[in-house]
């Protein structure tokens, strides 16, 4: 099962194996360069968003630069701290060693990102798997032709063929790059993908994490602040066009709440972008003709079936990419909007929540999404939805912001993906974390060795009924200097001396 | 048999696994079933692995309880919202982040014939720790140990959330047609792709602990008597069957005659004469001893101690080789984990060489250093990958709990023990509870290009 691009993964694992990319300072060089490479190519970067996506600069940079920027200085920043040994307690019967872990770098990291966040789904693991200690594959979508081309004309620029490689391509040259060994594959896009990619990465027992999507739900209850949900929703459900993993899906609310959440959603898109968003310099494009025509198709569909009515919106015009930002209402479960992943900027509202547990039967009966959310004031209702569904993330009363806070592991659960990213979570999965078990030499109880007496297994039987706490090792000397103080005090206090007050304690821990 | 995963699914979805008080029953009922049926465990040991009480109380009961009693002390700890940072722009101060673990849902636990108690209880530990539902298919080679953890299982679980699955390779293809939320699987590479497909059918995460070549490297600045003591144990242990096992030696040659005087001593010493010696092992069946006989009749000529085999007993006694130079690659000692007493010594010119002999093969799942030189060790310690390394010692970092087990590259992915446990079997759910007294109206279109400078500040 030879691959055309073996030698080129080859030629990063020998980068790999010559233990290059180990030191702190190296990884430092790789963050810095990329650092560089935004801070110079930033507008090629932003002409091609808007190539591919009709992204306007502001939107490019909130939601792909200023991100990867961040990302990069996080890493930058907290990268001395995530490769020192990180020591843990010592099993007490097996003091006085010390057992710490290691974070070490796993190889050559495959990269496979998406249409939709095209620059930063690629730059950012490619960030997280240099600071790592790692060479990379880059495989950039097809489908957004110009970021591709950028990738691959100005990375070489910054970076040696040995250290970061571009493939470019679809279909067929995923799979004869997937023929290669890969020590990682981080893989973003569409879960009927991520299962081909899990596949082929089991033929090398390679670990994968998968950034999937799903249909993200919105609840909206009657205590939900009406304003600013509309506000919110409207923004993070139109922002890129609606093609964001995380993007409000569809809205559950209850028969009383829809007109009056349909008429400020209504407002708030005209606040967003104007009375004509295909005049608005922030509202983005759809990806292609294909991905428009399927959405048109599906309104269509459930607006003529009687599934689905118009509240706004609606237009495609192909030749522009320009799909207006679209409400239904009274939409039904059996509509075709609510079979797939949207993916555009199509938000159906379905009238049917009674209470709360209509909306966690809802959920729950759904494969789980890679994010929930729901706007509400009522606390009981907010810890009800979030204790009895399961999702990627659970926002309350926002949607998508959260990717932007390091600190919160980001991605899915079950058809939603495997794995974390984001902030510290972004170094481990590169990482092998190993585990190190450091024994001195100046004690060696023979009771562990054969040939094994019966005193000794006298000894071990009790030995293992010890309820013995867990010590740090920096605490090991002072507790040991307690115990053997507390022994000498007991025993010269004790009526028994130490024969009494080894008794004593046999009865009390034994 | 066949809706087993959605019938353990419709049980978790109902709750019964969710709250803290549940999951300290169980893990106490567990503690409970080792500890009460301490002599049924040993007897069914020795029947399926001719292993000895000692061992079988310090390898496998003792590890139980250690991991138990570590899940029992911190899992309030470890359940709880864990709050994160919120950035100024999300409102801080007034919004809050948490992570929060919450249950995958039903766990496949499938577990091998070396540690046949240890490992599908360890697994069940931690599985039922993080608050899911849990199958387990043990070994049908092990055979009465897994008859016996069938029998126990249901007397101290909740069985509704708790089944064990008896049976081969048909029962482990119909468990692997369903969905599963993870699967912990503990065994060879070649089954290990086999699980992963299956895996990947449902998207299903998987953790799979696998094994390989652990060598062991004897620097020539070394604690000798400790060195030679520590490496027999490890190696004798469970006759070599053991996942971390010392696979081979890697001697620095300025002390390999010291080296292998020593361990021949060692050996005698432990169990005089090892096919009487009640604390000396079997193999598993007849058909791996004659996997492993059939190794040492290919490289006869270099036995340098033991090599004695009965077929019938299961037995192999603790078997030493030496290779010098270049011999070794031509054994196929070294194309495969030996899994049994057979001890291949190399005898190297310097750690360095020993270093490129390791790096030129599969990263295993353990490596062992003897050596007194600090700055050689951490040099060593950088140098190489492995699952996990101990440091004059062998197979210890399996029984501290806080040491997070797994391997690297072929010997598997996703360790668990310990907090990592706990977070291998939960899903970490982000939580972002955002205020609505404060909206700056920044944030949205339409978009001021002159507020970049300002959200540049806020955002991270």
């Amino acid at each position: 099962m030879s691959s055309k691009y073996q030698p080129l993964v080859d030629n990063l694992r020998k980068t790999y194996e010559r233990k290059t990319t180990i030191p702190l300072a190296w990884r430092k060089t790789q963050l810095e360069v990329l650092m560089k490479m935004m801070k110079e190519r930033e507008d090629e970067f932003h002409t091609a968003l808007q190539i591919d996506l009709g992204k306007g600069f502001f939107e490019s940079w909130l939601t792909e630069t200023s991100l990867i920027n961040g990302n990069i200085q996080y890493f930058y920043d907290n990268l001395e701290k995530w490769m020192k040994p990180q020591e843990v307690p010592c099993t007490p019967m097996l003091l006085p060693a010390k057992s710490y872990v290691i974070r070490e770098p796993l190889g050559v990291i495959l990269v496979i990102a998406p249409w939709n966040y095209p620059f930063q789904l690629a730059i950012v693991p490619l960030a997280a798997a240099l600071a790592a200690g790692n060479t990379v594959v880059i495989k950039p979508s097809e489908i957004a032709t110009a970021t591709s081309k950028a990738l691959a004309k100005i990375i070489p620029e910054y970076f040696d063929k040995s250290v970061v490689n571009i493939v470019e391509g679809g279909v067929a040259e995923t799979t004869e790059l997937l023929k290669c060994k890969f020590d990682h594959i981080f893989f973003t896009g569409s879960p009927r993908v991520g299962q081909i990619i899990y596949e082929a990465a089991a033929k090398h027992l390679t670990p994968v994490t998968l950034e999937l999507g799903g249909k993200s739900p919105v609840v909206v209850d009657e205590t939900a602040d009406l304003d600013v949900t509309a506000k919110r929703l409207a923004w993070t459900k139109f922002m890129n066009c609606g093609q964001t993993c995380v993007a409000p899906d569809y809205v559950l609310c209850p028969a009383s709440v829809q007109d009056k959440l349909a008429s400020k959603l209504e407002k708030a898109i005209e606040g967003l972008y104007g009375k004509n968003p295909r005049d608005s310099p922030d509202f983005a494009r759809v990806i292609n003709e294909g991905m428009g025509n399927r959405l048109f198709r599906m309104v269509k569909d459930d607006t003529e079936k009687g599934k689905a009515e118009t509240v706004t919106g609606g237009k495609w015009e192909s030749q522009t990419r320009y799909f207006a930002p679209t409400v239904l209402k009274n939409v039904t479960t059996d509509s075709a909007v609510m079979q797939e992943e949207i993916f555009g900027p199509v938000l159906p509202i379905l009238p049917i929540l009674d209470n709360i547990e209509d909306a966690v039967n809802f959920i729950s009966e759904r494969p789980k999404p890679l994010s929930a959310i729901i706007f509400s004031k009522d606390k009981k209702n907010q810890e009800i939805l979030r204790s009895k569904t399961s999702s990627g993330s659970f926002l309350i009363n926002d949607a998508v912001v959260h990717v932007s806070n390091h600190h919160l592991p980001f991605g899915g659960v079950g058809n939603s993906g495997i794995g974390r990213f984001h902030g510290p979570y972004s170094f481990d999965i590169f990482c092998n974390l190993k585990s190190v078990h450091d024994n001195p030499t100046f004690l060696d109880p023979s009771l562990r060795y054969p040939p094994y007496t019966k005193t000794e297994q006298t000894i071990i039987k009790y030995a293992s009924k010890l309820k013995a706490p867990h010590i740090p090792q920096s605490l090991v000397p002072l507790v040991i200097g307690v115990v053997v103080g507390a022994v000498i005090v007991g025993s010269v206090t004790h009526p028994g001396g130490l024969a009494g007050f080894a008794s004593q304690l046999v009865s009390k821990f034994i | 048999m066949n809706n087993l995963s959605n019938e353990l699914r419709a049980t978790y979805q109902s709750g019964v696994t969710q709250p803290i008080e549940w999951r300290i029953t169980q893990l106490n009922a567990l503690h409970q079933l080792v500890e009460e049926n301490k002599q049924a465990l040993f007897d069914a040991v020795k029947e399926d692995l001719g292993r000895c009480a000692y061992e079988t109380n310090i390898g496998e009961l003792m590890n139980i309880k250690t991991q138990i009693k570590c899940i029992l002390s911190n899992l309030r700890h470890w359940m709880a919202p864990r709050s994160v940072s919120t950035p100024l722009l999300h409102g801080k101060g007034l919004s809050t982040s948490h992570i929060i673990p919450q249950p995958l849902g039903v766990v496949l636990i499938i577990t091998p014939w070396n540690y046949p108690i240890s490992l599908p209880l360890d697994g069940i530990a931690y599985v039922i720790a993080s608050g899911n539902c849990a199958v387990v298919k043990p070994s049908e080679i092990s055979e009465r140990c897994s008859a016996l953890l069938n029998e126990l299982i249901p007397k101290y679980l909740d069985n509704n959330c708790v089944k064990v699955v008896l049976g081969g390779v048909p029962e482990t293809t119909e468990l692997l047609k369903q969905r599963w939320d993870h699967i912990l699987y503990t065994g060879n590479g070649v089954v290990g792709k086999v699980i992963l497909r299956a895996a990947a059918e449902f998207l299903t995460p998987t953790t799979l602990e696998l094994g390989g070549k652990s060598p062991v490297v004897v620097d020539r600045n070394v604690s000798m008597g400790v060195a030679l003591k520590r490496i027999a144990w490890g190696k004798f242990l469970n006759c070599g069957q053991t996942c971390i096992a010392p696979d081979y030696v890697l001697v620095h040659k300025d002390v390999k005659d010291e080296f292998i005087n020593g361990l021949k001593d060692t050996i005698t010493s432990f169990y005089k004469d090892p096919k009487t010696s009640e604390d000396y092992g079997r193999i598993v069946s007849e058909r791996h001893a004659k996997r492993l006989a059939t190794l040492l009749d290919a490289d006869r000529d270099k036995i340098i101690y033991g090599g004695d085999v009965d077929l019938k007993d299961k037995y192999i006694s603790p078997t030493l080789l030496y290779f010098e130079g270049d011999a070794i690659n031509n054994s196929q000692l070294m194309h495969e984990e030996i899994f049994g007493p057979i001890l291949p010594i190399i005898s190297v010119d310097s750690l360095e060489d020993s270093v490129t002999f390791i790096n030129q093969r599969p990263k295993p799942l353990a490596l062992y250093l003897f050596s007194k030189d600090d700055a050689m060790t951490q040099l060593f310690i950088s140098r190489t990958s492995s699952g996990g390394l101990c440091v004059n010692d062998t197979l210890c970092h399996f029984s501290v709990p806080d040491l997070p087990f797994g391997g690297v590259g072929d010997s598997g992915f996703g360790g668990y023990h310990g907090q990592t446990g706990f977070d291998r079997f939960s899903h970490l759910r982000a939580i972002l509870n955002k205020t609505t007294i404060i909206d700056p109206s920044l944030r949205y279109p339409p978009y001021d290009y002159g507020n970049v400078k300002i959200l540049g500040y806020l955002a991270p």
